[in-house]
């Protein structure tokens, strides 16, 4: 289990982590999710020990009792698919890295080999990495994360550049992963596949964490409160300005967060332009929105 | 340890084979930049004695050339990595980024010896000059190994904290290039100096000389100093970009 407890780390007169405290467990997936700019990577780095907290600390808690963790443990997705070398082939990448991580080349290529082919990349096994495409070389930086068989993954944007059906696979793997006992901290934009994977999520917002908890309990505890607007074409925004409780989700559909009592008195105001309205459970991108705030809503995650 | 030294010596095998034309470009680039060292100075000499032994001069060049290319090799590692954006996944290596630098650092200076006895052996061929390796010719070596190694970890340092510093380092290299030649007529005070005593013993071992003990002890010495040193400087860079949180990027 790791524990992260109570970090702060300033860069100038910015606060990047203002108190964050945390627990990834094995067998579980935990999603970190903010806006741009919220601290994810910072705290994903502090973890890695790459960069050194002004305060807190982040433990391995186990049996045998506590201990720092040390960065050859953890298995890596950082930005995105920046972790190769794009002059060398993807089977050169993972000798070379797996060595420096101590693991023989008898123990990496069988395994690389294998994950590569759930990636159903067997035959680029010897292609240069600067001859694969984005999401190929994704999923490189993928197998070769879940090859280094660490005690927990942390992913960092992993979905970026991976079609539809990688995707799904992907979010196949990781829930194998998790039933296998591995921990993994997730971050991510592509919200519809934290819903799908994710145990539990933490909203980081401006260095702090503004809600965690159970996926499913937080989206049940806003279940039965949401109403879904359908409106006519580009309203959407000018209506999401009217009260906090409406949150934008496309220019032509708005969630709003509360009773029908609440949102009756609005109803008036915004005849002839609402098309449809229905109940419905608010999907992690309404929480996420709502939680970060409305400042941020130009920012809103692209759930593709 | 082994598999981190195993992976080292595999990426530098690849690289250098998969950019084989300029590694073939750069040995020859070596050895004509000494045979047109020797043709400027005969074309100043009045006649055609240059006055000075060529052997010693090619010893002190190999010297040069193998201080200079291991020097800037963990620079440029550490700005081809940050460029990269894999200096992070360096740093999560077995023992972590210092002692991965380490070894490549050992790596490459393993490299650039056999880059300089390549330079060395055609141009002995070419201007006549004969080697005699006296038997303690490996001792010889380390301490310049030694100190090019840890000059090379006191450069790589800076390049972890400005990222860009090809400008220094051209200042260097030809602050090195006269300094190094200064050493060829060597006197008994010189011994003190930066490089000196290890680029003697170099000399001597390979003149077929017996082993000054004296010279010996200060050039080892002096090689652990700048190892050291190197080390400490590295460590201490280290920490800082993480505090800053530029460890990955300018």
């Amino acid at each position: 289990m790791l524990q992260i407890q109570d970090v702060h780390k300033r860069f100038g007169n910015v606060d990047a982590l203002k108190g964050v405290s945390l627990t990834v467990r094995s067998g579980e997936i935990l999603a970190l999710l903010g806006p741009n700019g919220a601290g994810k990577t910072t705290l994903i780095k502090v973890i890695l020990g790459l960069l050194l907290p002004d305060k807190g600390k982040v433990l391995f808690v186990g049996e045998t009792g506590e201990r720092p963790p040390r960065g050859h443990e953890f298995g890596v997705l950082l930005e995105g698919s920046r972790n190769l070398y794009m002059n060398l082939s993807l089977l050169e990448n993972a000798l070379y890295f797996g060595g420096i991580r101590g693991l023989a080349p008898g123990f990496v290529q069988p395994r690389f080999k294998e994950w590569l082919g759930r990636f159903g990349l067997s035959d680029r096994l010897h292609a240069s990495l600067a001859t694969l495409s984005r999401g190929m070389q994704q999923k490189g930086a993928l197998a070769l994360a879940l090859t280094l068989e660490p005690r927990l993954l942390l992913l960092d944007e992993p979905t970026l550049g991976l079609d539809p059906v990688s995707r799904r696979e992907f979010e196949e793997i990781l829930l194998e992963l998790k039933a296998g006992g591995w921990g993994i901290l997730l971050t991510s934009h592509d919200l519809k596949t934290v819903e799908r994977v994710s145990d539990r999520v933490a909203f980081i917002h401006k260095g702090s964490l503004v809600k965690k908890g159970r996926t499913r309990t937080l989206l049940s505890e806003r279940s039965g409160e949401g109403y879904v607007i359908k409106l006519g074409e580009h309203y959407g925004k000018q209506v999401a300005q009217l009260d906090p409780r409406f949150v934008l989700e496309t220019s032509d559909q708005v969630v709003f967060l509360g009773s029908w009592e609440e949102l009756k008195p609005f109803l008036s105001e915004l005849e002839g332009e609402v098309l449809e309205i229905s109940r419905g459970a608010p999907s992690l991108e309404t929480l996420f929105i709502d939680l970060v705030g409305k400042e941020r809503a130009d920012q809103t995650p692209t759930t593709t | 340890m082994f598999w981190q030294l195993w992976s080292e010596a595999l990426l530098n095998w690849v690289l250098r084979k998969r950019y084989w034309f300029n590694e073939l470009a750069g040995l020859l680039g070596s050895i004509l930049y000494f045979y047109a060292i020797i043709l400027g100075l005969k074309s100043l000499s009045p006649g055609d004695d240059l006055g000075l032994d060529l052997g010693p001069l090619l010893l002190v060049f190999v010297a040069f050339n193998l201080t200079v290319a291991t020097f800037q090799s963990i620079a440029y590692t550490i700005q081809s990595e940050v460029s990269q954006g894999t200096l992070e996944h360096l740093a999560l290596a077995r023992g972590g980024l210092l002692r991965q630098l380490l070894i490549r650092a050992f790596v490459e200076g393993l490299s650039g010896l056999l880059w300089a006895f390549l330079t060395l052996l055609p141009l002995a061929l070419l201007l006549d000059v004969e080697l005699r390796p006296a038997s303690w010719w490996p001792l010889g070596l380390l301490p310049l190994f030694l100190s090019s190694l840890g000059f090379a970890l006191g450069m790589g340092a800076i390049a972890l904290y400005f990222k860009r510093v090809e400008g220094l380092f051209t200042i260097v290299q030809f602050l090195f290039l006269p300094y190094f030649f200064s050493l060829v007529r060597f006197d008994p005070w010189k011994a003190y100096l930066p490089f000196a005593p290890a680029v003697q013993l170099l000399r001597l071992s390979f003149t077929g000389k017996s082993l000054p003990p004296d010279l010996a002890a200060i050039a080892l010495v002096q090689s652990f100093l700048f190892l050291a040193a190197g080390l400490g400087a590295m460590a201490w860079v280290y920490v800082q970009v993480r505090h800053k949180g530029v460890l990955g990027r300018y």
